[in-house]
């Protein structure tokens, strides 16, 4: 190598070094700015989305990336989500600029379930999807596993798990969840219309032969809550009558 | 009017924009742009076909605007400010040959600029379609190649009208303006005409808000008509009627715009 | 023959639009196989009227014609060579490139015209360079790629504004040279230049403009004959 090369080489590692300590200093800096200056602004949609022109999706698409990353930063930091009023009103820009935009309402609805108890405000961004999504069975499926696991409403996420199967693309599963729900909900006659339906629009053999099984279980649990409500209608009448009755 | 004069203005206006260096550093931003993607799209989670849509026709959009406004813009400015517009026209070309040659040529080259950038769009999707198959269930080629044809019409009319205004002055910075404040509202036109038809019967408008917003809905062109990645991203369906309207309108649009342009042109005196 | 009747041509210049008067009733004629000589100080409506003999501007009153035809029919520029004061041909381009540009237009046919386009680049000593993009050339250099694109479709009629200008005395003996040969050939020619010696030299009939208008005509031969000095005439005429 040259002499004037080395001497080139040199000046350049001495500059690299000097920008590198310097960019050290001022992230550090900027860090600080940042936190002191910031402002959570949110342009609503209105605005937003003529504003953006043709790049209303990929704005979209940013705006869930700052929606995530302000999640992640506020679980990190406080290990709790406080400003839940941001995470609301940023999906509520995001979808309304895509309404289609499934991750949005999902990550959503999933992070004020479980992080912030607030059940309701979770099913109010489903409701949304609900109505944007119509042919999806998502909303209906996460509101159904909000009311089974979060609120305790077996007989509410029966329902909502019966609207989830009914739409292409639920999993094959579901059906029997569906069905367990509103059995254990005692809402035996409800699960026996559903599967003679499931049976009816199911093009798999096997799985409606599966279907037939659970409907003849669901049949003598409907036979045995008939015999029960005979039987408290006697003991209310206070006339005596025999388990064997009962059975038959 | 004779295709021979426009095909040698069209070709002379395509060669002289390849040549230009920018060209090229927008191609490489195209690629670089589909890289960003394919990084990007691991942050989602269930809608990763949408984003990676989103992302690469966004992308294609933004870089072929800037191929336009800084590189097409600039063919017919340079033609008239470095006075090369004197070269043409000693020769036996009329004004109308110019004219329509150089539109020939900018749609020639805009056309092949977004072509160059889908094909770095078609690679990123192939890409993330084999790193997450999973999420890719639904997703149509035809309807992707349909939003790209879209956005090529969007950009033949954007290039009538920076040539019509290349007519009416001859100041470079006012025909940039001019296009990109035309590109804007041709973008939100729509919107804010509807909004506004809705809102009237709560808030009344004045006479002349109300009528200047509907003037402008009926002359500007309406671009987001060309903007289909939405239906390419969630797999919306769009009718062959609409895409025919669309080229229709575009079309039209064009032929409207260019004639007015060689008539302000063959009346102009060249500077 | 080019018909000059009564042209008139008006700027606007500056926020008020005050105008002026570049070309002021000027009539004269250009007769076929002469060459003209077009001289005068700087704003004395030379380039205008160049201008508007191609066709570039309109006049504002009168008429111009080229063998019947109007400047604005482009027709009338079907057999017309153009060299412009500062030619600027795109950057990015070849001499090549802009020859196939000028090629596509002509009816000649390939043999031809690629055997004229060899005898004008060895003529200004531009063949070992027809390749190079013209942001290589220099100043000189594009005035020579100038002449080549405006001879190159052999034109009947031949325009050139300030065509020694920028140009070294060899360069300018080439072009000298060119000029002549063309003049030989029978060729209208219009020249418009600040060296006069050039005009002296090359030209049968010269023209002195000032203020829009001809101040005076010479014919070649008067100001040989009458050992006439064309600087002193030119200095006096204008001032």
């Amino acid at each position: 190598m040259k002499k004037s090369h080395l001497k080139y080489l040199a000046i350049f590692l001495i500059l690299f070094f000097a920008y590198y300590l310097n960019f050290l200093f001022l992230s550090n800096e900027r860090n600080i700015f940042r936190n002191q200056n910031h402002i959570k602004y949110l342009i609503p949609s209105q605005i937003s989305g003529p504003l953006s022109m043709e790049f209303k999706n990929i704005l979209c698409d940013f705006l869930f990336l700052k929606l995530i990353t302000f999640t992640g930063k506020q679980l990190r930091n406080n290990k709790k989500i406080h400003d839940i009023n941001y995470i609301i009103s940023l999906t509520n820009i995001i979808t309304n600029l895509d309404p289609l935009f499934w991750d949005p309402y999902f990550f959503s609805c999933m992070m004020i379930a479980w992080n912030c108890d607030k059940y309701n405000l979770a099913l109010k961004i489903l409701k949304k999807a609900e109505k944007n999504l119509e042919n999806d069975y998502r909303p209906y499926y996460f509101a159904g596993f909000i009311y089974y696991y979060f609120l305790k409403n077996q007989e509410k996420a029966g329902e909502y798990m019966v609207k989830a199967c009914k739409l292409p693309g639920s999993p094959e599963y579901l059906p029997f969840f569906a069905a367990k729900l509103l059995t254990s909900s005692l809402k035996h006659k409800q699960a026996a219309v559903f599967l003679k339906y499931m049976i009816k629009n199911t093009v798999n053999k096997n799985i409606a032969r599966k279907f037939e099984k659970k409907l003849k279980s669901v049949n003598e649990l409907i036979l045995l809550e008939n015999a029960g409500e005979f039987y408290f209608d006697k003991l209310n009448n206070r006339s005596t009558i025999s388990i064997t009755h009962i059975v038959s | 009017m004779r295709v021979k004069q426009i095909k040698a203005i069209a070709l002379l206006t395509f060669k002289q924009a390849l040549g230009g260096k920018a060209v090229y550093g927008i191609i490489l931003g195209a690629f670089f742009c589909s890289a960003i993607t394919i990084g990007l799209a691991g942050f989602f989670m269930h809608d990763i076909d949408k984003v990676a849509i989103d992302f690469t026709l966004s992308f294609i959009s933004f870089c072929s605007l800037i191929l336009l406004f800084f590189v097409g813009a600039n063919l017919i400015l340079n033609d008239i400010n470095k006075k090369t517009i004197y070269f043409i026209l000693s020769k036996p070309f009329s004004r109308q040959e110019y004219i329509i040659g150089k539109l020939a040529g900018l749609i020639f080259f805009c056309t092949t600029g977004i072509i160059i950038f889908s094909i770095a769009g078609f690679i990123t999707i192939i890409i993330i379609k084999y790193m997450y198959s999973a999420y890719f269930k639904d997703f149509i080629w035809s309807l992707f190649f349909t939003a790209i044809y879209a956005h090529i019409l969007m950009v033949a009319l954007l290039n009538s009208i920076i040539l019509f205004f290349s007519t009416i002055t001859f100041n470079s910075f006012l025909i940039l303006i001019s296009s990109i404040t035309t590109y804007i509202v041709g973008q939100t036109i729509e919107e804010i005409y509807f909004y506004i038809k809705n809102q009237t019967s709560i808030i009344p408008l004045s006479y002349f808000v109300e009528n200047t917003i509907n003037a402008m809905y009926y002359i500007a062109p309406n671009l987001a008509l060309f903007d289909l990645k939405t239906n390419a991203a969630h797999c919306i369906p769009i009718s062959k009627t609409y895409i025919l309207s669309i080229t229709f309108y575009a079309v039209t649009y064009i032929i409207l715009i260019t004639t007015a342009s060689c008539i302000i042109f063959s009346k102009r005196d060249l500077p | 023959m080019i018909k000059i009747n009564s042209v008139t041509k008006n700027f606007k210049s500056g926020i008020k639009k005050s105008l002026i008067k570049a070309v002021n009733e000027l009539s004269f004629n250009i007769h076929k196989n002469k060459t003209l000589g077009i001289i005068g100080p700087n704003g004395a409506g030379k380039t205008s009227l160049l201008k508007m003999i191609l066709g570039f501007i309109k006049p504002d009153k009168g008429f111009i014609e080229i063998n019947e035809k109007s400047p604005m029919d482009y027709k009338s520029r079907g057999k017309t060579g153009y060299l412009p004061e500062n030619p600027y041909y795109y950057d990015n381009l070849t001499l090549n490139e802009l020859f196939l540009f000028s090629f596509q237009i002509t009816k000649t046919n390939k043999y031809d015209f690629k055997k004229r386009a060899d005898y004008l680049l060895k003529k200004t000593g531009l063949l070992s360079v027809r390749k190079a993009k013209l942001s290589s050339y220099s100043k000189g250099m594009l005035q020579k790629a100038g002449i080549c694109l405006a001879l190159i479709n052999n034109p009947d009629l031949i325009i050139f504004d300030e065509p020694t200008s920028g140009l070294d005395p060899i360069a300018r003996k080439i072009l000298s040279d060119i000029i002549l040969d063309l003049k030989n050939k029978n060729k209208t020619i219009i020249i418009c230049s600040h060296i006069l010696n050039d005009i002296e030299k090359l030209c049968d009939q010269i023209i002195i403009m000032a203020d829009g208008k001809i101040k005076a005509k010479y014919l070649k031969k008067d100001l040989v004959k009458n050992k006439t000095d064309l600087e002193q005439v030119f200095i006096e005429t204008v001032m």
